[in-house]
This record gives structure tokens, sequence and C-alpha cells, in this order.
């Protein structure tokens, strides 16, 4: 945010960023918001953002999703910038806790989709580079695989086994020590 | 106009999550590589690992080693001690007849040749140090060290040799050192020792300046502790007085420093690296607490002072009541740091007391031994596992 409008919150604000799903969709969001996306965020900066970004790896469904959990997350940015003077502050801390507990059921509730939904937010959050969201989807599926079988696995994420038998039973073999 | 493109989206994702993947359990990340050719490539890839590492600030612990004797009373021998809760035994983990580990670092073992007291004709014993990687299965014999090292006069350690090594990864069958450092029998001066395993293999010797370290200064064969490049050794400089010997590895020149108590009786302490890289001491104290230390630098980087832990454990409340901590020589007291494990012995049983969940849990001795095909350990060394030695 060095050069355009810094200094004027009320213009960075409004400034708005058109993104364009892969199935043609276009979605009007404020640069806060888009600039969790650090992919985003680059793009800005170089200036090459006229006339809408487009995410050829993003379905409209993902990308409604994605916008949904930025937007709860550029409000939480925002507060603890204009807080950050005052960390010390008790009151300022109390304040926050309250608001990071509602981040927190939000980022509960999010999660609540079904497993090909997560697999493609997780892909949307990594192609677009937004640290957070990718946190939070991974670690829910690490630990709904926790204990589960490689067939376990491919059952619940809708993952075809490409490994040839032989492959297969050679890394079986190999790893023989883990399945005891 | 500028979309980025990774050229492997779906391994990128597939690397975040497996990156959440537990620290304490790696065999998590075998059945991983079951799943599909994208995940196994992903968990097989040195990339991976060195993020995996960084992540969870070390490579996954796969146990330790640790010397304990025989129940038929025998020398103590090396024996490999797991603490994940997958199966993973090296090869040999029991099957080092007459061998004693006395360092353990970068996921190899150095031991020393014990014979059995009956074959020791003099003092002055022929010393012959192996380093072994577990996983690998390999082992060196090093050829011997230049000076006469005489009992209690020395003391050893093994690093990772690998330049620009950070240790979080290191290379596989990569060039390592092994250091000793001594004082010569009359005590007027001390010495230390290289072995370099590249180029060829060969020992590099350097005398220092006459001790300093006091009459009845002796080393005690406990493993040393690595901070900032240097490593770190306790020997006993008086009668009842222990200090640290500092042999920093670029310089090769040997300092001391004071330990946080100065009366101290060596089984009952160990030094440690702790979580954020300073020298650390875990001591039994004579109340059978047990107490962390940690140093605190000055500008320069050397040792200024101590700081004590708040937190003491009360180790007896741990272990079954009636247990008697420490039995003349055979109480002990070793730390793992990598894992977070604590090991005490006591008259008659070893107990391991995990600092984490403050838990005690008694050393059964005949679980360690599991025969293993060799081509397994080389695929769990794709994913390294630390040892570390306790003694």
């Amino acid at each position: 945010m060095a050069s355009a409008g810094s200094g004027d919150e009320k213009a960075a604000a409004a400034a708005m960023i058109t993104l364009i799903s892969s199935d043609n969709e276009k979605f009007e969001v404020t640069e806060a918001t888009a600039t969790l996306s650090q992919t985003i965020r680059h793009m800005i900066e170089d200036g090459c953002t006229d006339g809408g970004v487009p995410l050829p790896n993003v379905t409209s469904k993902i990308l409604a999703r994605v916008i949904e959990y930025c937007k709860k997350h550029a409000t939480a940015a925002a507060g603890e910038e204009g807080s950050s003077s005052s960390f010390s502050d008790a009151a300022f801390l109390e304040v926050d806790r309250a608001f990071l507990e509602e981040l927190e059921e939000f980022d509960d509730a999010f999660l609540e989709v079904d497993r090909a939904t997560l697999f493609d937010l997780i892909l949307a959050a990594n192609y677009l580079d937004i640290k957070g969201l990718l946190n939070l989807t991974c670690q829910k599926v690490a630990d709904s695989v926790k204990g589960k079988t490689p067939e376990q696995i491919r059952e619940m994420y809708n993952i075809v086994n490409d490994l040839t038998p032989e492959e297969e039973a050679e890394i079986r073999r190999e790893t023989q020590w883990a399945f005891e | 106009m500028a979309a980025v493109e990774l050229p492997e989206p779906v391994d990128a994702a597939v690397e975040e999550v497996l990156l959440h993947f537990p620290p304490d359990d790696p065999t998590s990340l075998l059945r991983a590589a079951l799943v599909c050719k994208s995940w196994s490539r992903v968990v097989s890839n040195p990339g991976f690992r060195r993020r995996y590492a960084e992540r969870h600030h070390a490579a996954p612990a796969l146990g330790f080693i640790c010397n304990l004797a025989t129940v038929h009373g025998g020398a103590s021998a090396a024996h490999f001690v797991a603490t994940s809760p997958s199966s993973f035994r090296p090869p040999r983990a029991a099957v080092h007849p007459h061998m004693r580990a006395l360092d353990a670092r970068h996921g190899r073992v150095l031991l020393l040749h014990d014979p059995p007291m009956k074959q020791v004709t003099s003092s002055v014993s022929v010393v012959r140090l192996v380093v072994w990687d577990p996983i690998a299965d390999e082992h060196w014999e090093l050829p011997a060290p230049p000076m006469a090292m005489h009992p209690s006069c020395w003391n050893a350690a093994v690093v990772c040799a690998a330049a620009g090594c950070d240790h979080l990864v290191c290379p596989l069958r990569g060039p390592f050192k092994v250091v000793v450092v001594g004082v010569r029998p009359d005590r007027t001066h001390m010495y230390s020792c290289v072995y370099s395993s590249e180029p060829g293999g060969a020992w590099s010797r350097k005398q220092t300046a006459p001790s300093t370290l006091g009459p009845h200064c002796c080393f005690k064969l406990k493993p040393s502790a690595l901070v900032r490049n240097a490593l770190h050794f306790v020997f006993r400089s008086q009668r009842r007085t222990s200090r640290i010997l500092r042999y920093d590895l670029a310089t090769k020149e040997m300092s001391a420093i004071e330990l946080p108590c100065s009366a101290y009786y060596l089984p009952r302490g160990c030094l440690v690296t702790t979580k954020d890289g300073r020298l650390g001491f875990v001591e039994v104290g004579l109340d059978d607490k047990l107490y962390l230390w940690s140093s605190r630098v000055d500008g320069l980087g050397r040792i200024a002072g101590w700081r004590q832990s708040s937190r003491a454990i009360n180790v007896k409340a741990l272990l079954p009541a009636k247990t008697k901590i420490y039995a003349g020589l055979r109480g002990e007291v070793g730390f793992a740091g990598g894992v977070g494990i604590i090991l005490v012995m006591t008259a008659f049983e070893n107990f391991l007391i995990d600092l984490k969940s403050n838990q005690a849990r008694k050393l059964a001795e005949d679980h360690w031994v599991q025969p293993l095909h060799e081509k397994g350990i080389k695929r769990a060394h794709k994913m390294l596992h630390k040892l570390n030695v306790l003694m």
C-alpha cells in the first residue's frame, strides 16, 4: 500500500476489485478483502487488475466461500492494526479476546462443508496464497485422516489410487514396520 | 493477464496438508505415501522433509539411545528405546555387545568399545570408537585416536560436518566429525583431537595451553550438548566442583564455563540444548525434584549466567511409592532433548518421564529388539529421524 491512496483510508476502503471465477462469474470485493490473498496483492501492486482478476483455477462456488472467509478476516485484520499500539492495554486485550472467540466460531462454522469442498478450498487457498485459510483447511484435513488407513483416506476424499500394484507393494514392503 | 500458474497445484496442496500431520507419529506420513502417486511423491521429496522439520522445529524423533545394563549384570550396552507410536526399531537396536553409546546427534551414534573388566590388562586401554548410523545401519570404525587416552580423562562427541547444514535435515551418508577432548594423565595439559570422515578419514590433534582445570580434573562419559557451533562437556575440576568445558568447532579453542550450581554430583544432572537454542542444564536436586536451567548470554554471545525455570518437577511423585531414586552409582539421570524425556535409573528399574505429559512409564527390558527389513530402513531414512542419547 505504498503509493496509491495511502493516508486516505476511506478511498482505500472504497477501492473495489473484480474477481472472475473459472465459470466467468464476477465478484466485486473491497481491496482490503482481496489483499488477504498474497497472489492478488501482488497483482494489485503490479497494477494489472484493471478489467478484473481472472482466477481460472477457482470455481464460482468456491470463490464465493473464499470471499466470505476473506471478508470476515479482513475486518479482523483491520481491528488488529487499530489496536496494535495499545497491545499491552488490558481492556483492548479483553475486546480482542471476544473478537477472537467470534472469529474462531466463524472458522468452525466455515469448515462445516463436505470433504470435496474442503479439498477445493485448500487448492484455492494455496493458489491465492491466503495463509490463514490454508492453515485452517489443512489442519482440518490432517485431523480428519488421523489414524486412518490409506484406503479410508482415499474413500474420504475421493482420491483415485493411481499407484500400480507393484509400486504399492514396494512401498508396503519398505515401510512394513509402520503397519505392524 | 498475470494469473499465476503453479506447476503441480495438487501436489502443492497435498504438501500443505501433510505439513499439518502430527510430528509425534511419523508412521502417519508413511501411510499417507500409500494413498496415491501424488501423496507418495510429496512424502519422499527432500523439500517437503525440510519444510516439515522447519515447521515442527525438529525432525520427528523415533526414540533415543541409552546405555542399559543387561539383567545378568553385564556391562551396560547401547540400546534403542522407542518413544513414538511407530514400531520402528533399528536393525541392531540391542546387538552391540560391549559397546556403549557416548553421544548421538544428527542421526548418528558414537559408540565406544567397552570390553569386560577382566580383559583390560593395563590402565591405558586401546580406545575403539565406532560411528553408527542406526537407520541406514552402517558402521564406521575409526582409527585409534592419536593420544594415549586414560580412563576418566576424556569425552567425545559426534557432529554432522556437511557444509552449511543447519541440521534440520542432514544429508544422507554425509560427512561427520568426531571430537575428543581430554586432559593428559599428568593433568598438566588439555588436548583435543578431531576425526573428519572427509577427505579419507583422519585425525588431527591440538594441545592447548597448560591446564587450569585443577589437579583433580576428570571426565565422566556423559553426552555433550551442541550450542551455536560449540560442544559442551561436563567435567569435574576440583574434588567436588563440576564445570563445563566448551569446545568451539570453528576455532578449536577450549574454555571453561561455570555450572548453575557449583557443587554438583556428576550423575545427577546433564547438559541439554534448550528449545530456543541455548545451553541448558537439567538437574535432579537432593530433594528429588527436577530443575531446569537455561543460560543467559551477553552481547558477545558468551554465557553470562543462568536462569532457573520456575517449574520444578517432583520426580518422586511420578514414580511408584517407595521407589528409591538413587542407589549408589546406579542412580543416574539422562535427558533426550528432542523428545523431552528424562530417564531416571533407580536401584532395580528404569523410568522414562515425559516432560510434556508429566507421566512416568517403566522401561521394559525386552521390547526393543525387533528384526527389520533392510530396505524399510532406507525408506524410513527419507523422512529422517533423529536419535538422542541418554546415559
